[in-house]
């Protein structure tokens, strides 16, 4: 009786003791970010994004925003082109960013437009850092023909222009979203596999390495959970910072015209819109512009700071 | 003395490093011979080839190591011939490694408690064995007896049907154990802590307790010693010392100094320049060494209840690798060197019972 009271007052000190420590792991996380406070600011723009992102079809009701229903297909008829021109500026009511040419607010189109930017972009990064990762880390501690291979064929993807390749892939793909994202992370992995490959060469001569291998574990099992955990802090720094320029690239795409639908809320997509007018109307292809420089500025200060949290070798 | 059981014996093994330089003949017919349970020593300067025998014995060696000749014979079985699950196998669960820094050999991205958990996930038996025992009757105490004796092949476990949480239970709780079983004091929190969270000998503690986790015939000990300060260095040395007579596995305690392989070993084996050059029961060696150059290495430890002006030292130069003497490696440097000397290896021979040694100088006594 004595003896199991104990026990389980034991058993809850400790439980207490390891909540205690995640809040104390916590607290310092923090103060770590504190100490820099261009990193702060990355997070309070990055977390800014994200809210109103998430918050969108609560801030704008798409059905009055004028966004029209993606499954039609929007032709361009001879009495649209003609009053494109005219309803181009501010009209009778007060818009902050102004109207586009369809009369639609560009403030609440920016808004609709950041959950598919932001989807968007963590949608390719996660799938070029998963592909590129696996790929990388593989060839690194392979090593041999196999690295050789896979090395040859990043070396090809790197040997084009990102943009130009990946306008190739949508020319031919078709113009959809899918095929866009997928042109863009065709472009997007090669940088990951050197990334990673260097990390992996290196970390596999480290003597713990060895320690595992007398301990009897199999390779597959040392390099993901062991070799991977101790050089992914780099990559995950790269993907924030990613995250920021493929929103950049897929708006560029966006914006060279390679959209699916004219009338898409998409930040590169509204900015193109603008791009006959800029004299008339500058609004238009301004304030779009600028929230994409704003959103990958945000993560790119954002992922400098990461690294100092992330690391348990460098928390101390 | 009755006659033990052989756990492990190496036979002539030769093994050449290839570098740029030439070729490195590391190992030049290293014969060694571990029984069960016991504590053997291997003694001898840097660079001659201790640690390489202990890496050739799991499969550690580097990608420029080529085995020329030789067999390792573990527990009937050749090392040298089983194909790399079957060695993984073997390191997993039969043999078991501590290296020499504690500083570089843990994970440092991973908790000290996530490593030692990992062990039994390679040793599952063991795990499902012991969630079972635990199942049947809760609040179970460590029993050190079976964690470091008993070694059931754990196939009565193996199709039971055991939840993850509780092998997940268990697996916290042996780990607690085995640390609590190096004398760490408050294990539950030094689980929870990153390997630069923790002191040299704590992690040297660690990596112990990860070695015994495995419950393996043979444990090498590769200078576990070297790297700590020498309060640390006693600690661990008493704790082994308690260790050796609470479990069965043999131990195998590679280090250069004599002094500590006197305090812990049942035998010494002092090699030179790639072989083994004797053997004998640890007293034995210590009173009355056979081979010259045991003799000369006793004479330079340092006696403190002597005033002595100035240590003595073997005279002459570790033979370099690449281009070794001739006949028996010790022979520039030896005082009885005879002409037979340059010209061919000594073979090993058991001038008594227990007692070998690699000297023609004992050549007429033993027949």
């Amino acid at each position: 009786m004595e003896v199991e009271k104990k026990e389980t007052q034991s058993k809850e000190t400790i439980r207490r003791s390891e909540r205690q420590a995640f809040i104390d792991n916590l607290k310092f996380s923090l103060y770590l970010l504190r100490k820099n406070p261009l990193v702060m600011a990355g997070i309070l723009m990055v977390v800014f994004f994200v809210v109103t992102a998430l918050l969108s079809h609560v801030l704008v009701d798409p059905a009055t925003a004028g966004v029209y229903d993606f499954s039609k297909n929007y032709g361009w008829s001879k009495d649209a082109w003609f009053q494109w021109g005219v309803q181009a500026r501010i009209i009778d009511e007060f818009h902050v960013f102004g109207t586009d040419g369809w009369g639609r607010d560009i403030l609440h189109m920016m808004i609709l437009a950041l959950p598919l930017d932001l989807s968007i972009a963590v949608a390719i990064v996660s799938g070029a850092v998963a592909f590129g990762v696996c790929l990388g880390a593989v060839a690194g501690f392979v090593g041999g023909k196999l690295d050789e291979a896979i090395l040859r064929i990043t070396d090809i993807f790197f040997a084009f222009p990102g943009l130009v390749l990946a306008m190739v892939f949508a020319a031919v793909f078709g113009r959809n979203m899918v095929s866009l994202v997928m042109a863009v992370l065709a472009v997007w992995w090669p940088v990951y596999v050197r990334l990673i490959r260097g990390q992996v060469l290196a970390e596999k001569e480290r003597a713990y390495i060895q320690a595992l291998k007398a301990a009897g574990l199999g390779r597959v099992r040392i390099l993901f959970r062991h070799i991977l955990p101790n050089t992914i802090y780099p990559i995950l720094v790269q993907a924030t910072l990613d995250l920021g320029g493929v929103i950049l690239t897929f708006s560029a795409l966006m914006f060279l015209g390679f959209s699916p639908n004219p009338a898409m809320p998409e930040l590169g997509n509204l900015a193109s819109d603008g791009i006959g007018h800029f004299f008339e109307a500058p609004w238009l292809i301004v304030f779009p512009g600028l929230a994409i420089l704003t959103i990958a500025l945000a993560f790119n200060l954002l992922g400098d700071g990461l690294r100092d949290v992330l690391d348990p070798r460098l928390r101390r | 003395m009755t006659e033990r059981e052989v756990l492990l014996k190496i036979e002539d093994l030769k093994l050449n490093f290839h570098t740029y330089r030439g070729e490195v003949k590391a190992l030049n017919g290293a014969d060694l011979t571990v029984y069960r349970g016991e504590v053997l020593s291997l003694v001898g300067e840097s660079g001659c080839g201790k640690s390489t025998a202990a890496h050739a014995i799991l499969g550690l060696l580097p990608d420029n190591a080529y085995i020329l000749g030789g067999r390792i014979i573990f527990k009937g079985e050749d090392l040298l011939k089983k194909s790399g699950a079957e060695i993984r196998e073997i390191r997993a669960k039969q043999i078991a490694m501590i290296f020499q820094d504690p500083m570089t050999y843990l994970n440092p991205v991973l908790t000290a408690g996530t490593q030692l958990r990992e062990v039994f996930d390679l040793n599952e038996d063991f795990l499902k064995q012991e969630t079972i025992l635990s199942l049947e009757n809760p609040g179970r105490k460590p029993d050190y007896d079976i964690y470091l004796t008993t070694r059931t092949s754990g196939e009565t476990a193996q199709d039971a049907r055991v939840s993850k949480g509780d092998l997940k239970a268990t697996a916290n709780r042996l780990s607690r154990d085995f640390l609590t079983l190096t004398q760490l004091p408050d294990p539950e929190r030094i689980m929870t802590q990153y390997p630069h969270e923790l002191s040299g000998g704590m992690r040297q503690r660690v990596m112990i307790a990860m070695a015994l986790a495995r419950r393996p015939y043979l444990l090498i000990a590769d200078e576990i010693t070297s790297a700590l300060d020498v309060t640390v260095q006693a600690q661990i040395l008493q704790f082994l010392k308690a260790l050796r007579d609470k479990t069965d596995a043999a131990i195998l305690f590679i280090t250069h100094d004599l002094s500590v392989a006197a305090e812990l070993s049942d035998r010494i084996a002092v090699m030179y320049g790639g072989s083994v050059v004797e053997v004998a029961p640890t007293a034995e060696l210590f009173q009355r060494p056979l081979h010259p150059y045991t003799q000369l290495l006793q004479k330079s430890i340092p006696d403190v209840r002597k005033v002595e002006k100035r240590l003595d030292s073997i005279p002459g130069f570790v033979p370099d690798m690449i281009s070794p003497p001739s006949g028996c490696r010790f022979h520039p440097r030896c005082p009885y060197a005879r002409e037979k000397c340059h010209l061919e290896k000594p073979p090993m021979i058991e001038v008594e019972k227990g007692r070998f040694v690699a000297c023609y100088n004992y050549e007429v006594q033993a027949s």
